[in-house]
């Protein structure tokens, strides 16, 4: 039978081949759309490290990506950063920020580890509403992209920006995929299943969590970096606890545990929101009415689905 | 190498540890015995820091290790198996084995390189499910294992990490006479400089491995002495060898 990795990777350039063919073929409203998956696919891979490697259900993970979003804004239009200085010293802010979070959150499990991560994301986000440097609920508008007219283009025509896009999402798939498969990858998901025997077998359980909290935040704020710099505008919206919802939904419906279902599954949630936008205003209705089919139908969400088949072709092997 | 000073652990108002003077000489294989609720795991969890005990110390070597965490000991080379079968559920035998080596190799925190190109690992993995038993099982998930498999397994994790001091709960607790004898025989091979802890049941077992014996009851030691001296005392056979079996 081929190997759960191997199978991983091949259904990952699919899915790039399907990213670079929608390209080609896409208009304006088209580079949008790929803008919008490519930015929640490492947004949802990030969180999937957390949620289905390591088994912690984060409900506060938008709280890294608008702190992402904000760091951009800030450096960018009051420190007059350059975007791409903006843009690493964001995903410092992302990684510096899940290290204090993490640093007492890790600690706890279940229920009381979501409900912390979510205290924190709308504790945050209420900051923000009401902070006048940040705009309060207007937010702030204005944010540069990298200028690269000494090259030739132009990162605001957003077939240049989709692309970019994309690509920083297969950097992110690259290096979670190396993670996942690393030494160190293998130990979450074994504290995933179960903690207490990894540690009497030598692990500092926390430790490693936090190490993983700490790496899904700042791959989180280069999430929201790249939003910022998409979108010209940020506002505290970004850190609601729907978007950490949101986010994870897209990683339930993409199959827990597998990256490039996040990545898929952050495909179908935008391309579902723009077209039942169109069709219905109860168009989140159905989105949770599929959300629920897949989470009782298909095992494990899109990935589930297309590791079956690998199975099958597996034969009776097992 | 292992030794326990007035050691005292209560839950509520019952207490479970009292007063546990306990010395495991290098290389000693020390049998734990003493009837159901005698404070037998609670004392291996003491050892191992899954419970801080109330009062009283644990030192390893010279060091006291009795605030360390479960899992600093473990580094240290203080390795346990778990009375109840305590696994990997949903990895492969290869898998779990794979775990404990990881940890035991000190290459945990390795996040940049696959575990795949770390062949000597898989090779350790190998000779470890070949020592514990589970040869023919390495690609099978650990739930489609039978009981006595899974208790060898559970024995080979605690091998995995090369303790110097391994701690084994009724390891042959619910073994076919057969998989017991196998147990046993693989026990006695283990390195002499090793030192062994072993709660056990099955006197023939106990006879066959144990050099030295800890009779526990209600919390406290009851007797020690050779399996010889505990054979012949008549306050260990009334207590324990009496009504009992
Ligand atoms: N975590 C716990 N909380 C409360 N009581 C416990 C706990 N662990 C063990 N006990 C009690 O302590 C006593 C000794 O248990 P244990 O150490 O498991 O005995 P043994 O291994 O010798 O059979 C039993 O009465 C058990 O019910
Ligand atoms: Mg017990």
């Amino acid at each position: 039978m081929m190997s759960r990795e191997t199978w991983r990777a091949g259904t990952a350039i699919l899915l790039l081949v399907a990213a670079l063919v929608s390209w080609v073929r896409a208009d304006y409203f088209g580079h949008e759309l790929l803008t919008q998956i490519a930015i929640l696919a490492i947004f949802a891979m990030s969180l999937d490290l957390l949620a289905g490697f390591t088994g912690m259900i984060s409900l506060g993970h938008a709280a890294f990506y608008g702190l992402g979003a904000y760091a951009t804004a800030a450096f960018n239009l009051m420190l007059e950063w350059s975007p791409w200085a903006a843009m690493a010293g964001a995903v410092v802010v992302g990684a510096v920020a899940a290290l204090i979070v993490g640093s007492f959150a890790v600690r706890l499990s279940g229920v009381f580890f979501i409900m912390v991560t979510l205290a924190v994301g709308e504790a945050l986000h209420a900051y923000l509403f009401k902070s006048r440097a940040f705009g309060g609920d207007d937010g702030l508008s204005g944010i540069a992209r990298p200028d690269t007219s000494s090259i030739g283009i132009s990162f605001d025509d957003p077939a240049v920006f989709s692309l970019v896009c994309v690509g920083f999402a297969c950097l992110i798939y690259a290096l979670l995929e190396l993670v996942v498969r690393s030494p160190f990858g293998r130990l979450l998901v074994a504290i995933h299943l179960n903690p207490s025997r990894v540690r009497a077998l030598g692990c500092p359980v926390s430790r490693y969590k936090l190490a993983a909290f700490t790496l899904a935040g700042a791959i989180a704020a280069l999430a929201g970096s790249l939003t910022a710099q998409h979108n010209a505008f940020i506002s505290p919206e970004l850190l609601t606890w729907t978007t950490s919802g949101e986010a994870l939904i897209v990683v339930i419906v993409g199959g827990l545990g597998s990256l490039v279902g996040a990545a898929a599954g952050a495909g179908v949630m935008v391309l579902a929101m723009h077209h039942l936008s169109g069709v219905t205003d109860y168009w989140m209705f159905f989105m949770g009415l599929f959300f629920v089919g897949v989470v009782l139908f298909a095992g494990n969400g899109i990935y589930g689905v297309i590791d079956a088949v690998r199975r099958r072709l597996g034969g009776a092997a097992h | 190498m292992l030794r326990t000073e007035g050691l005292n652990k209560s839950f509520g108002s019952l207490t479970v540890t009292r007063d546990v003077n306990l010395t495991l000489d290098r290389g000693q294989r020390h049998a734990l015995i003493g009837p159901n609720g005698a404070g037998k795991t609670t004392l291996f969890n003491l050892l191992t820091g899954e419970l801080k005990p109330d009062r009283g110390k644990v030192f390893f070597g010279s060091r006291d290790i009795t605030r360390d965490t479960p899992d600093a000991r473990a580094r240290a080379g203080i390795a346990r198996s778990f009375q109840r079968n305590n696994l990997f559920d949903g990895l492969t035998v290869r898998e779990n084995l794979l775990t404990a080596i990881t940890l035991s190799s000190g290459i945990g925190h390795v996040f940049w390189r696959a575990l795949g190109k770390y062949s000597r690992l898989y090779d350790r993995a190998e000779s470890l499910a070949q020592l514990v038993g589970v040869t023919d099982q390495l690609d099978a998930p650990v739930k489609s294992l039978s009981y006595g498999l899974e208790r060898q397994l559970e024995i080979g994790l605690a091998l995995a990490l090369d303790p110097v001091v391994l701690l084994l709960d009724e390891p042959t607790a619910g073994m076919s006479p057969d998989e017991t004898a196998n147990m046993t025989t693989m026990l006695n091979g283990l390195p002499d400089d090793l030192t062994l802890l072993i709660i056990e049941h099955d006197m023939d077992v106990l006879f066959d491995i144990a050099n030295q014996v800890t009779v526990l009851d209600y919390g406290t030691v009851l007797f020690q002495g050779t399996p010889d001296e505990v054979r012949q005392s008549e306050d260990v056979r009334g207590r324990y060898f009496g009504a009992a079996s």
